[in-house]
């Protein structure tokens, strides 16, 4: 029999960036990186977001399966004092349109970013979206320190370069860096839930042209239950927001990535399996979701809090609290706020273990991928791989059960 | 991180190794221990494989207070033997104790108190007896405790046994040992009766020893 949990992680498995592609993405950027380098350019290229986090999903666009974005800073060596938005935007922007190679793959400009779209017809691709950056003022980190952040996530805050016009940009606040840190303090208990040598060799075993050793499989692609369970939860809410009035609205990664950190967080919750993990989350956010649309708790939630009387909302960045992910909410008639609850209610249906069927896991996630995670479990379970059932444990000497009614 | 978590965060790791279905969280400073624990036991060639969802909370005082177990998944009724909280009633406190105090895990717990409890709740579903008895209620289920343990039925014995154990600088190695041996005692059931001294410090178990001696005065069997 195919244990859920079983079940949940092959699931998850098919969600992730295969290694061979998340390699050549590591590849390619860090080729951007050594170009800049010869154009003069002192900046790093790093990455952020799903990527950095292990919490890469297959996107899907007008319901299809898509190309993985792969989000990146450019950060530049100088001061935010010495230089201004625009420069900063321009100055990789110029480099990238005057390489032959690179003009080719480059999009249009963006509001914050720069991408390159390295795409194949007949595989999977994927898109290097640059976000350009400096260090942050350390007057802007002593704000964000004054308003409730740990000084050893503020410190790695960056300023961006956002365009407001075709020729006018102004700094931003924003901190990947930051973010990261603090979701890795909140998963790394995770790692020892996992055999995690067992999961790094077994990659190691089935790419063998990509790695070296087993030490150069990367860290992010061996993936604890709490990057399980948001990898699950990312791919139901593209399942079942595609081809919905609501597609434009459906709850940001970042959304998810952060509740369910934080409801972990709050209760230091730890369990191996993702099973159990996914049905307490499921249950958190639903509690959670009916606490903060209830009008008379004007406590609101300790994560989400709602201003009852402008009708806006807000979700703070932990890592900053200038970037609020509920900032568009309340807009259109609370149109993002309600397509955040009625994810939270599909989740809480889709999502139930004990209502759990094959039928219910195509909606939530797609035909051919719960096809092929079952075939995979019905192959690794074929009789060529003998699992020996440990030995019954013996008892000896038992105590006896008593009572003092 | 206080040091009581720690220690519980560490065995759970332990622990998850083998009961990879549950999950801890905490309740303040106490520790929640949620699932399934599935187990495959066997009593005198009798084989039992079962599962229950349990719930195990261990509070700041751990090691030095035992955790305690609910079953929650209704399988077990509340006539059978809990306390009155509704937790499994895993056996004589003190003989809990004594046993704990060797190897004081989670993993030990589970696998020595709650998986025997467990175990013979299932045999009994099966065969409609429990695999290896059980013990009287409230004091009578203490004595027959200190009866087995210290191997005497004599109440005299146990009173001396009793105020051995818990009146300080009582116990005399030197003396006869109570069970007619004719050794000393520090040759003979001695150490059984140091053993208890030296688990004096937590509650239950001098708690236990004072119940024994309660009974024995209330028989009347006992020569002054």
């Amino acid at each position: 029999m195919i244990s859920k949990n079983d079940l949940f992680e092959q699931i998850a498995e098919q969600l992730d960036i295969p290694p061979y592609l998340h390699a050549r993405a590591v590849d390619r950027y860090e080729a951007v990186g050594k170009y800049l380098d010869t154009k003069s350019i002192n900046a790093h290229i790093y990455p952020q977001g799903s990527f950095r986090l292990g919490t890469v999903v297959r996107p899907i666009k007008n319901g299809a399966d898509a190309d993985y974005d792969v989000d990146l800073v450019c950060k530049f060596n100088i001061n935010k004092s010495q230089t201004i938005p625009k420069i900063v935007k321009n100055t990789i922007g110029n480099a990238l349109k005057e390489n032959g190679n690179y003009s080719k793959l480059l999009e249009e400009e963006g509001r914050r970013c720069w991408t390159l779209v390295y795409s194949d017809s007949n595989a999977p691709g994927f898109h290097l979206d640059i976000l350009p950056s400096v260090q942050e003022s350390s007057e802007q980190i002593g704000n964000i320190v004054r308003n409730g952040v740990d000084l050893k996530f503020a410190i790695n805050s960056i300023a961006i370069t956002n365009r407001i016009d075709l020729n006018n940009y102004e700094w931003g606040s924003s901190n990947p860096f930051g973010y990261a840190d603090w979701f890795d303090e909140i998963n790394m208990p995770f790692y020892r839930m996992i055999e995690f040598d067992k999961k790094r060799g077994k990659l190691y075993e089935s790419n063998k042209t990509l790695y070296a050793s087993v030490d150069a499989v990367p860290t992010n692609l061996i993936k604890t239950p709490l990057q399980r369970v948001i990898q699950i939860l990312k791919r139901h809410r593209d399942m079942r927001f595609s081809g919905t009035s609501f597609e434009d609205c459906k709850p940001i990664s970042m959304i998810i990535t952060t509740l369910v950190a934080q409801i972990v967080k709050n209760q230091q919750y730890l369990t191996p399996s993702v099973e159990i993990l996914l049905q307490f989350v499921l249950d958190r956010i639903d509690e959670y979701a009916g606490l903060i649309q209830n009008e008379k708790n004007k406590m609101g939630g300790d994560i989400i809090t709602r201003d009852f009387q402008t009708g806006k909302w807000y979700f703070p960045n932990p890592a900053n609290p200038y970037d609020n992910f509920a900032e568009r909410w309340h807009e259109d008639n609370q149109k993002c706020a309600r397509a955040f609850f009625e994810w939270v209610k599909w989740a809480k249906v889709d999502l139930s273990v004990d209502t759990l069927n094959k039928k219910s896991l195509e909606i939530s996630f797609g035909k051919n991928l719960v096809e092929k995670a079952y075939a995979n479990l019905e192959s690794s379970s074929t009789p060529n791989i003998i699992i020996q059932k440990p030995a019954p444990i013996p008892i000896v000497n038992p105590g006896r059960a008593w009572s003092t009614k | 991180m206080s040091s009581s978590k720690e220690l519980v965060l560490s065995q759970f790791y332990e622990l998850i190794k083998f009961y990879p279905d549950l999950s801890l969280s905490w309740d303040n400073e106490n520790g929640i221990i949620e699932g399934k624990i599935a187990f495959n036991a066997i009593f005198n060639d009798v084989q039992i494989e079962d599962s229950y969802s349990i719930r195990i909370e261990v509070t700041k005082y751990y090691p030095f207070i035992l955790p305690i177990t609910f079953e929650t998944g209704n399988r077990i009724p509340s006539d059978y033997h809990k306390m009155a909280n509704n937790c499994l009633c895993l056996g004589v406190v003190s003989e809990l104790y004594l046993k704990f105090s060797n190897e004081a895990t989670l993993l030990f717990y589970i696998n020595k108190f709650v998986v025997e409890y467990l175990y013979s709740f299932s045999y009994r579903e099966k065969h409609g007896e429990i695999p290896y008895g059980e013990r009287s209620h409230n004091s009578r289920g203490i004595l027959e405790f200190f009866q087995e343990y210290f191997e005497t039925k004599n109440p005299n014995a146990l009173m001396y046994i009793a105020e051995s154990i818990s009146i300080k600088d009582k116990y005399r190695g030197h003396h006869q040992c109570y069970c007619g041996s004719g050794k000393r005692i520090r040759d003979c059931h001695g150490h059984k009766i140091l053993e208890f001294k030296m688990n004096l410090d937590k509650f239950y178990v001098s708690h236990d020893v004072k119940e024994l001696i309660d009974l024995l005065h209330k028989s009347g069997l006992v020569r002054r």
